[in-house]
């Protein structure tokens, strides 16, 4: 019951962002980029530290209050209260994780932004690189945690079995 | 060389599609029942399954229309891609277990079947075959528009002349003889093929792009920053806000891709979800590469004054294959490109048909359609000409053609938010009721529906559909605690408790 409340209240946040942005904060003129000048089928994004300057602490709520929700789901979806070692400690820790990349890419795209540009860092600019690297790369933490744990923790052999015989149980029946 | 590329490529396209016809013939002799033609027998093994399921995700929405949203929005669109890592774990925590798990105890052949059993409303099962109907079209024309996109390019330099809307029809030809015949056993064995061609095609693109442009990935950065610092930093060129929507949508919508969910019931143990997973995801995020790349490299190429300006963002990665790829890695791309669309496609066919044949007249009259498999067939080659004719109109006759990646979002998000809550929650939920199941997929629907039909103009670029996804999901969970907890059928309490 209480990850379900938990989740109920994040969606409710992440409403309550979402909306706040959407009514409260006018947007820029060319807040979602603009045609390019030269090269019609392109898009720009034009001044990037005026068009986000009243959006950027929302946004940074808005994306943890999501990727908050979607680790709520794996740990909805993965024991069904069963605690078997130390899965709990991963998961927060592979939160802390994910949640420090994106808080980085917001952080180095601040600077990047009133700066107009900024060095690279792994052929990318560096808040583009926590996000490919950083954020696309953090959530390898769960997929190796189910590979590994999947059974017993998401579910053991002996429960397998039980479900088996008690479904062909009922089948006979 | 060089003068026989475009015989070289027309030949490897026409290869693979004799493939996908001889496979089908091949399954046709494999496929007996109902269950047969929908699950594949349940008797699927780790790498076709965990490459069933990674081909089905990236289509012709990913191979066309990612390189072309990479080109006209920069970073934007990586959102989608990047969203992958948690968006497996999601369906697969959610889903992996449980579907498999509903496969033992109710032999579900669709997922409103699962629905219907799972809440014990027809009504539920009806929703969620509409909602399935309503996505496989909008998804589909994606597909077959991607397609013939593609078919057109490669005839026009060989032979010139060719119309789009026949390109249209052989597409929509060769899809539906393969998956006609065959059903999802078909779908299911071209999809390990798929998949593999996929990968390597993706991944010499990738070598290929970075040789294309000098300097590699960084000279391209620096040209792209020159040009627009926006287009290259983390959020591309719709912003903030806009990318962070999809990056919800697309990371939790993998879990209401119904093509994608049916195939967690295909597998033979339920233990082989967790190989399945990693198979998926590593999959999937190596032949991401072609989306990035060829999206970045046509960019800078443009902006460098190395390539004449597309005719439209859709264009890229066609114009990359055929200007700068060698042309038996361009011939393996194309069949890669096909391969990609028709993997995905060839599901929708399979997951529209089941909706018609099956739960739709189960849900209204209680029982199905007598000879069911002749009625799937039939109902399979009904619903791809329907969706060639709505591709057609959505992507050519229309004064404003959408993107195709524009219109694969939509697909998308159609499915994302009627069944993540349906399905993916409240296969977990014991608390979940029929009632708010129903509430958020019609919510969702008229949401998601309405925003586009009306062309409302969402600010800061966010997606309607995550907008319909949000507040399905509140809703749901809303009425869902403040009912009482619903009674449930023993054998689906045990499944939810294991």
């Amino acid at each position: 019951m209480r990850i379900p409340l938990l989740l109920f209240g994040l969606l409710l946040g992440m409403g309550l962002v979402l909306g706040y942005l959407l009514f409260m904060v006018p947007e820029t003129d060319v807040g979602h980029g603009f045609t390019h000048p030269d090269y019609p089928t392109m898009q720009r994004g034009g001044d990037g530290a005026v068009r986000h300057e009243a959006v950027l602490a929302g946004g940074r709520l808005l994306g943890t209050l999501m990727i908050l929700f979607m680790v709520g789901l794996l740990a909805f979806g993965s024991s069904q209260g069963r605690k078997i070692g130390g899965e709990e400690i991963v998961m927060i820790l592979g939160t802390v994780v994910f949640v420090t990349c994106f808080l980085f890419t917001v952080a180095t795209y601040r600077s990047y932004a009133a700066q107009g540009g900024g060095a690279l860092a792994l052929s990318f600019p560096i808040p583009t690189a926590w996000m490919l690297y950083g954020i696309w790369g953090a959530p390898i933490v769960f997929m190796l945690l189910y590979m590994v744990r999947f059974e017993p923790w998401i579910i053991s052999d002996a429960d397998i079995e039980k479900f088996l015989a008690e479904t062909a149980a009922d089948q006979e029946r | 060389m060089e003068e026989y590329r475009n015989p070289i490529v027309l030949g490897f396209v026409l290869v693979y599609m004799a493939l996908c016809v001889w496979v089908g013939i091949w399954a046709l002799r494999r496929t007996k029942s109902t269950e047969d033609f929908f699950m594949a027998g349940r008797d699927l093994g780790i790498f076709v399954t965990g490459l069933a399921v990674f081909s089905s995700t990236l289509s012709g929405f990913g191979f066309v229309g990612g390189p072309g949203l990479v080109y006209r929005m920069g970073m934007s669109s990586i959102w989608m891609v990047i969203c992958a890592s948690i968006g497996y774990c999601i369906s697969f925590y959610l889903l992996g277990k449980r579907l498999r798990l509903f496969a033992e105890v109710r032999s579900p052949v669709s997922l409103p079947d699962a629905v219907a059993a799972r809440y014990k409303s027809e009504t539920s099962r009806f929703l969620t075959a509409i909602a399935i109907l309503l996505g496989v079209m909008g998804y589909l024309a994606t597909q077959i528009m991607a397609m013939a996109t593609v078919l057109q390019d490669i005839l026009n330099r060989t032979i010139g002349g060719v119309s789009i809307e026949v390109c249209v029809a052989a597409s929509c030809a060769v899809l539906v003889f393969y998956c006609v015949t065959g059903g999802i056993i078909a779908s299911v064995y071209t999809d390990l093929v798929q998949g593999a061609v996929m990968m390597v095609a993706a991944v010499l693109v990738f070598f290929a792009a970075m040789m294309a442009f000098e300097g590699g990935f960084a000279g391209m950065s620096e040209t792209i920053m020159a040009d627009d610092p926006e287009a290259i930093g983390p959020w591309g060129t719709l912003g903030m806000i806009g990318a962070l929507s999809w990056y919800f949508l697309f990371a939790l919508g993998g879990a209401g891709q119904p093509h994608i969910i049916t195939k967690l019931m295909m597998n033979k143990k339920i233990k082989d979800a967790r190989n399945i997973l990693p198979i998926s995801a590593v999959a999937y995020a190596v032949s991401a590469l072609l989306w990035i790349s060829i999206g970045l490299v046509m960019r800078a190429l443009v902006l460098a004054g190395e390539h004449p300006e597309l005719s439209s963002p859709d264009a890229a990665a066609p114009q990359f294959l055929q200007s700068y790829a060698h042309p038996i890695l361009a011939g393996v791309v194309f069949a890669g490109l096909f391969a990609a669309i028709m993997s995905t496609a060839d599901g929708f066919l399979n997951v529209g048909a089941a909706a018609v044949v099956h739960d739709i007249p189960k849900a209204t009259r209680g029982r199905s359609l007598n000879n069911e498999l002749l009625w799937a067939r039939i109902t399979t080659v009904i619903i791809a000409v329907i969706a060639s004719l709505f591709a057609l109109f959505t992507g050519v006759w229309r004064p404003s053609p959408d993107l195709v990646a524009l219109m694969g979002a939509f697909g998308w998000a159609t499915f994302a938010a009627a069944l993540v809550p349906t399905v993916a929650i409240g296969f977990n939920w014991k608390r979940a009721t029929a009632t708010a199941a129903n509430v958020a997929i019609i919510a969702s629907l008229a949401v998601n529906f309405g925003i586009k039909l009306f062309d409302v103009q969402v600010p800061y670029g966010v997606d309607g559909g995550f907008i319909a996804l949000l507040l399905s999901l509140i809703l749901f969970f809303g009425i869902s605690l403040a009912s009482e907890p619903p009674e449930l059928d023993p054998d689906i309490r045990r499944v939810m408790e294991a």
